[in-house]
């Protein structure tokens, strides 16, 4: 039986060791402590490039000339009156408003598909998320292929199974569809490898809402006499517009932010029909040289992506409420 | 002489007051029952105790050191949670051995191992040391909690609804075998419920909270019998007491006290009343009786609890004659709850 | 014996997925097959270019292994991703673990901004962080994606760790506290055990994506030795305008079959990170 006394616990520290003890049971010590490192990083590098990348958009800096003049907004003026900008502008929106159409419309297909039962599921899913999972530049490539000028297994497949390209045929005379030669198809040629790479992601997203839906919601569904096609657009897509939003919002930074897949494909041409404000960047500041100019092209990306974000900011607030 | 002790504490959440000025004094060796209702912040004051919150203001004192700004390691304390908080990914050997690796270094791995064991003996798990908490049932769990609390030997043992999550059957037995221990080992205890029936059962003093504050502090009997306020008064007791108002003042009896006039046997010194029986439940050893009394509106229920063996003949319906022992009754102010002494004595 | 009535629905179900199946995997499929394929068999247009009309090689992978820098882009890769995964660990536990329990109010909204730095995309800091680059004396380094690749796994990781660590129960960590650990014993002896599935959804993750990042490899590394395979493929695989097609798309596939074995089996995971929150559970 233990009496008070005994009950000193050995081991309790005396001055010199509670202090130290101190410091690390104060929660608020220790959280500032844990969060510093990253948000020092972060702050260092992402804060600090993004506000001298605004720097150097008002200056005339190079890759030669490392000294900051600054110039006001004459580097805006020059990009704004190239006619390579009006391009590459209108097609960083077209690309990705386009191809995020197809992913939606795609994944929630293929979202459905998921979330039932089939044999070999997990080999057919591991066939479906290759083109999200694989490298970017290294799934392009394989597009390359699939669309070179001359040795195109789809122009193959046109020409000697369907027999509808050639001399004397729909689509001749010529041999081949030169996909990545002619400004139209460029352009439809980098869409579908968005849809392509960003389809599976969506899906997967979207299976994730689908599978969350209480069986309670569907049993009632069914009780009411809803069958399938019925019970998906009055219930099942209603409940999972939340996520939809968040699978699309992610899909359309990932597409509007990436230059791998334009670049690799059609390094922005023909000419400059496929370039977008990544590539065009990329080009002027990096290949150019000119490195205000390719910082100042890169800034117009910023206004899609706060209002990206204020969107997702406020779907966070709402679904807080709810 | 006193081993805990609360000084006016106070503890703010924003602009809630969850404990509103709480002064407190636990004896060595005592079992201390915190009682109440949800919300009402007997688990705040418990977590403020241990060093899980900070008070906005007043004292604590642990032993005879004030323990502000000490993290609740170095309390002396133990504490077992609702859930349990048993670690999943340690066994129950693991588990118990936790907090002695930590506060007793002294100890060398044999003299750990046989504390252990002997606290495991206590609750007679000895033979589960090697399961992993998802092995266990609930009431096993309850035991490796209550284990790894007692070997550390501690000067307070905190106990947070602990009995709450068990089955109803289990509930009375592991609540007779908890008091055996506290009675055996002499280890003051603080337990927290909302359970009244738990609280009279185990308490040797029971603290009524409420609202972030001290209602009453007492002996079961004393809290039962002589309560302080209404809500007191009604919080204990099940079915709650009666309270008809009459007069600016609240009058209050028990259902077991509001018995047929012919069963009293002093018929002076009594309060009768006409009670027009609506409705009648059947307990088993007893009856309960719900209907209205005169000269109050039918909505106004009045209960009153007749023991079976008594074998008095009641219909729905119809009206009896019901009387109280003026002795038992009380009087409480009707606007602030508190109870009064009557001039005539009562 | 399965009733008229449903074998519409599969039917229909299986050739959505046939469908489905050839949109996605064809591109590899194709990669895999033209890898063996004779050049005289493969440079023929009236050739099918999905049967080997010559009998299969491999030339084009001896090619790929002895006469290019492949195997040096891989190891670079990894260099590259086995050190990014440890800073990212290192920066992304203890963040996590602050917001999700150390913090109050202020945690959360920080919780937010984090995940929307990682909406800035490389893209847009590329040119600035170049500059940082040739001014660190990283220029051609790998050191240099070291450095600035924790900059898109670090946001994304502490959001995905967050909801990990919120899932444990508080009481836990008190329990914890009350038995003697300080803060930071707690959180070794208690949560991090429990947060191994968190943990190593970052790892995957983190990894995975050193693995895809293009534009920073571009642009900071352009010596050929220092190259990661997602930008030595599409650059070194093609000598002047010729491209060494057979070697350039198995270079690939190698890659691109094992992370996407990888990804199907932590995908579950992965997909939590994305919708963590939106779907309450």
């Amino acid at each position: 039986m233990a009496s008070v006394e005994s009950q000193r616990i050995a081991g309790v520290p005396g001055t010199q060791t509670r202090q130290l003890a101190s410091w690390l049971d104060n929660s608020r010590i220790v959280g500032i402590a844990f969060l510093l490192p990253a948000v020092l990083y972060i702050v260092l590098l992402v804060g600090l490039p993004f506000i001298v990348a605004i720097l150097f958009s008002v200056t005339d800096v190079t890759v030669g000339d490392t000294s900051l003049d600054f110039v006001g907004l004459k580097n805006f003026e020059a990009i704004l009156s190239m006619e390579a900008f009006q391009y590459a502008l209108a097609n960083s929106f077209k690309f990705t408003i386009i191809s995020q159409i197809g992913v939606i419309i795609l994944a929630n297909i293929l979202s459905i598909i998921l979330t039932q039962d089939f044999r070999g599921k997990w080999f057919v899913r591991f066939l479906l998320i290759l083109p999200w999972a694989t490298p970017i530049s290294l799934g392009t490539i394989g597009w390359l292929w699939f669309f070179d000028s001359a040795f195109s297994p789809i122009d193959w497949i046109l020409r000697e199974v369907f027999g509808l390209l050639g001399p004397g045929t729909l689509l001749g005379p010529a041999k081949n569809i030169v996909w990545l030669g002619k400004p139209h198809l460029a352009q439809f040629a980098v869409i579908m490898v968005q849809i392509w790479r960003m389809t599976p992601l969506a899906a997967v997203i979207l299976m994730a809402g689908l599978t969350s839906i209480p069986q309670d919601i569907l049993d009632q569904a069914e009780v009411d006499g809803s069958r399938f096609f019925r019970t998906l657009f009055r219930v099942k897509l209603p409940l999972i517009l939340p996520i939809m939003i968040i699978a699309v919002l992610f899909s359309t930074i990932f597409t509007f932010g990436d230059m791998t897949v334009v670049f690799i494909l059609t390094r922005g041409g023909p000419v400059y029909y496929t370039q977008i404000l990544p590539t065009w960047s990329f080009f002027v500041g990096i290949q150019g040289g000119s490195l205000a100019q390719g910082a100042a092209i890169a800034l117009f990306l910023f206004p899609l992506l706060l209002a990206v974000a204020i969107i997702m900011l406020r779907m966070a607030r709402r679904m807080e409420v709810n | 002489m006193s081993v805990v002790e609360l000084k006016n504490v106070v503890k703010l959440f924003d602009s809630v007051r969850a404990v509103d000025g709480v002064s407190l004094e636990i004896t060595t060796g005592e079992f201390l029952v915190i009682l109440g209702p949800s919300g009402c912040g007997k688990t705040t004051l418990m977590r403020l105790i241990a060093g899980l919150e900070q008070p906005t203001s007043g004292e604590i004192w642990i032993g005879d050191r004030n323990v502000a700004g000490l993290p609740p390691r170095m309390r002396q304390i133990a504490m077992v949670f609702q859930s349990y908080a048993l670690y999943p990914h340690m066994t129950a050997y693991n588990n118990i051995a936790f907090p002695l690796k930590a506060k007793r270094k002294d100890l060398n791995k044999y003299e750990r191992d046989k504390k252990v064991r002997a606290a495991a003996d206590m609750v007679s798990i000895g033979h589960l040391l090697d399961r992993k908490p998802r092995q266990l049932s609930g009431g096993e769990r309850q035991r490796v909690a209550i284990a790894r609390a007692l070997v550390t030997e501690p000067m307070v043992l905190l106990l947070d609804e602990p009995l709450s999550n068990l089955d109803a059957k289990l509930r009375a037995a592991a609540r007779d075998e908890l008091k055996e221990f506290q009675r055996r080992l002499g280890i003051t205890t603080i337990f927290v419920t909302h359970d009244q029936v738990e609280a009279m059962g185990l308490g040797d003093r029971i603290v009524v909270m409420a609202a972030g504050r001290v209602q009453q502090v007492g002996t079961p009997q004393a809290i039962y019998d002589d309560p302080d306020n209404t809500f007191v008064a009604t919080f204990l007791g099940s079915p709650s007491m009666n309270l008809l108002p009459d007069d600016g003042y609240e009058l209050g009896f028990r259902p077991e006290q509001f018995l047929p006039i012919n069963r009293l046997e002093n018929k002076e010194g009594v309060l009768s009343l006409t009670y027009h029986v609506k409705r009648i439940e059947y307990l088993g050893s007893d009856r309960l009786l719900y209907g209205y009394v005169d000269g109050f509106p039918e909505t106004r229920l009045t209960l009153a609890k007749l023991p079976n063996s008594h074998g008095d003949t009641i219909a729905v319906g119809q009206s009896y004659e019901f009387a109280v022992r003026k002795e038992v009754l009380k009087y409480f102010d009707k606007r602030s709850g508190e109870r009064i002494t009557m001039p005539n004595g009562v | 014996m399965k009733d008229v009535h449903s074998i519409r629905p599969r039917a229909a179900l299986w050739t959505a997925i046939v469908f489905f199946v050839t949109f996605a995997a064809s591109p590899f499929l194709c990669m895999i097959l033209t890898t063996f394929k004779d050049s005289a068999d493969l440079y023929r247009k009236a050739n099918n270019p999905f049967f080997y009309n010559t009998p299969p090689t491999l030339e084009h992978l001896e090619l790929l292994f002895n006469n290019t820098p492949y195997l040096r882009f891989i190891s670079n890769s990894l260099i590259v991703g086995v050190a990014v995964v440890l800073i990212t660990l290192l920066l992304a536990i203890p963040a996590a673990y602050a917001l999700a329990r150390l913090t109050g109010r202020w945690g959360e909204r920080a919780g937010i901004l984090i995940f929307l730095v990682y909406l800035v995309p490389p893209t847009l800091l590329f040119i600035p962080l170049f500059r940082m680059v040739v001014w660190l004396g990283l220029r051609n380094n790998l050191l240099a994606l070291v450095l600035t690749y924790p900059t898109i796994s670090v946001p994304f990781c502490t959001w995905l760790l967050m909801g990990f660590f919120k899932a444990i129960p508080r009481e836990l960590e008190e329990a914890a506290l009350v038995d003697g650990q300080h803060r930071i014993g707690a959180f070794l002896r208690v949560i991090m055990p429990l947060s191994l599935p968190g943990i190593i959804s970052v790892i995957v993750f983190t990894f995975t994506l050193t693995l895809h990042e293009f534009i920073y490899a571009m642009t900071f590394i352009s010596n050929s030795d220092q190259r990661t395979i997602s930008v030595g493929v599409p650059t070194e695989l093609v000598r002047g305008d010729v491209f060494y097609w057979q070697s350039l798309l198995a270079a690939a596939v190698i890659v691109a079959i094992p992370v996407g074995l990888v990804y199907n089996l932590f995908l579950n995971r992965l997909v939590q990170g994305f919708t963590m929150g939106a779907v309450k559970g």
